[in-house]
């Protein structure tokens, strides 16, 4: 049943961590919430990325745009880069400086009469210092915050990593140029995304019927089950369909391309939705100021009413018994159960209670 | 430079009292709009909760709120926003706990 769902705590749990990737188990979220969060990691998380180059030389095979955009899916260690790099557009400097951009230089020529690959290890991270005529944003504390390697390629320093394949040259030619790499988001732009792929699943054996198999003679058959049937009850032949079921159980495996770790995405997800959320209320009280009273209206009940979800059916408000539970049950895509029978003014009473009996709230 | 937009504003047609009224969400998109109006919806006090992202080209998303008995539609939604709040709270809190626990599958990088 939804209600009871509802009055558990939401869960975690982890099945798999290794260092490029968490698998998870999300219990007791609605579908929303579990999406919401599954679009926060792969959309809104900043990471760094080449968005500048400037070519000096290039006599390869590739065309400079082509190497341009190569260069900018390079992954760049961005660990803590919320506070390590500031963003471009917010920064007062000409073009790119040390607060808001790292520099990365390549030069490579090949002089043998071999092919040789020119790969993201030949990127070499270089600082502004060599130039004096850039006009720098005002003074931040931003490149104390960063780590050891921030904002070099992925893997560079990992003898046992395979480096990326630019650009392939042979005797006599050269590549030589420098990228400004800035902060971003992956709504701008997938290569500042820090996951290489999110899976996300719900209800393996398809009781909710949210999905349809095309199938040639054997449904089951043709479609094997998933390695997350196993951790949910297989329907039984003769069950019904309950329409009235929501999912509950949401099977996560985030997969980071090495920029950020899997464990940094999951935690900076879940705090770039409060931040979103604290955004809009800081919006609210500009809009509305003389009708914002506090943190929360007045009339709302607190906060751990939610949770409870024991909220409204207090004070007897149901009174005649099955009603009660009209409250537990109001949640999204139920309309039809929770707000009817609200807006009828006690649809659900039996006759000899008064009318208003469901709205004492 | 221009003015930045309005994070929140409030559309015309909305009721003095805003019992009804539609909110326009500068810089949002499903990501807070389908959450939003599922922490709304679970508000008895709610007759009617629906977002819309109206173009894909406009930054924005609308949120629609009716509630009953005349009550304000802003406090529902401020509520709304600190329960989402609380919620995302709650899951690092359990996210933190499980890792500490340490019960999940080890992996060895071997080169």
């Amino acid at each position: 049943m939804q209600s009871t769902r509802d009055e558990l705590e939401p869960s975690v749990r982890i099945r798999d961590l290794k260092k490029d990737r968490v698998n998870f188990v999300l219990e007791n979220v609605d579908l929303a919430f579990a999406n919401s969060l599954r679009r926060v990691m792969m959309a809104d998380l900043p990471t760094i990325a080449i968005d500048l180059v400037e070519i000096q030389a290039n006599t390869t095979v590739l065309p400079d745009e082509f190497i341009a955009h190569r260069l900018g899916m390079v992954p760049l260690v961005s660990t803590n880069c919320d506070e390590g790099m500031r963003d471009n557009r917010d920064c007062t400097c000409m073009a790119a400086c040390q607060y808001c951009s790292i520099q990365l230089k390549l030069d490579v020529a090949c002089h043998n009469n071999t092919t040789m690959d020119i790969t993201s290890n030949h990127l070499e991270v270089s600082s502004y210092h060599d130039y004096d005529d850039v006009v720098e944003g005002e003074a931040g504390d931003e490149p104390t915050k960063r780590v050891e390697f921030f904002g070099h390629p992925v893997g560079k320093s990992d003898p046992d990593v395979a480096p990326i394949l630019i650009c392939k040259i042979r005797k006599g030619q050269e590549l030589k140029l420098r990228c400004i790499a800035k902060k971003g988001i992956a709504k701008e732009h997938a290569k500042w995304s820090p996951c290489s792929a999110v899976s996300f699943e719900y209800d393996p054996h398809n009781k909710l019927r949210h999905t349809t198999y095309w199938f040639e003679t054997d449904e089951r058959g043709e479609w094997p089950l998933g390695e997350n049937a196993s951790e949910e009850e297989p329907p039984r032949d003769d069950e019904a369909f309950d329409f009235n079921a929501t999912p509950g159980k949401f099977y996560f495996e985030v997969e980071t391309d090495g920029s950020l770790g899997p464990q940094e995405v999951v935690m900076q997800g879940l705090a770039a939705l409060q931040s979103k959320l604290a955004t809009i209320v800081l919006g609210l009280k500009k809009t509305e100021p003389n009708m914002v009273p506090g943190e929360r209206g007045d009339e709302a009940p607190p906060a751990d009413a939610w949770a409870s979800g024991a909220g409204w059916g207090e004070g007897g408000a149901g009174g005649g018994g099955g009603n009660a539970s009209g409250w537990g049950n109001a949640s999204p895509g139920r309309g039809g159960a929770a707000t009817s029978a609200w807006g009828s003014g006690g649809g659900w009473s039996s006759p000899t209670q008064p009318a208003a009996a469901g709205w004492n709230v | 430079m221009a003015e930045p937009p309005q994070k929140v504003t409030i559309m015309k047609g909305a009721t003095a009292d805003l019992s009804a009224a539609t909110y326009q969400i500068h810089d949002e998109s499903h990501t807070i709009g389908n959450a939003l109006r599922w922490m709304l919806m679970k508000n008895p006090k709610v007759e009617f909760c629906g977002y819309s992202a109206p173009h894909p080209s406009e930054n924005v998303i609308q949120v629609r709120i009716q509630m009953y008995d005349n009550l304000s539609s802003l406090s529902a939604l401020i509520t709304a926003l600190a329960d989402l709040d609380a919620l995302c709270a709650t899951i690092e809190d359990a996210y933190v706990a499980d890792v500490r626990k340490g019960t999940y599958e080890r992996w060895v990088e071997r080169a």
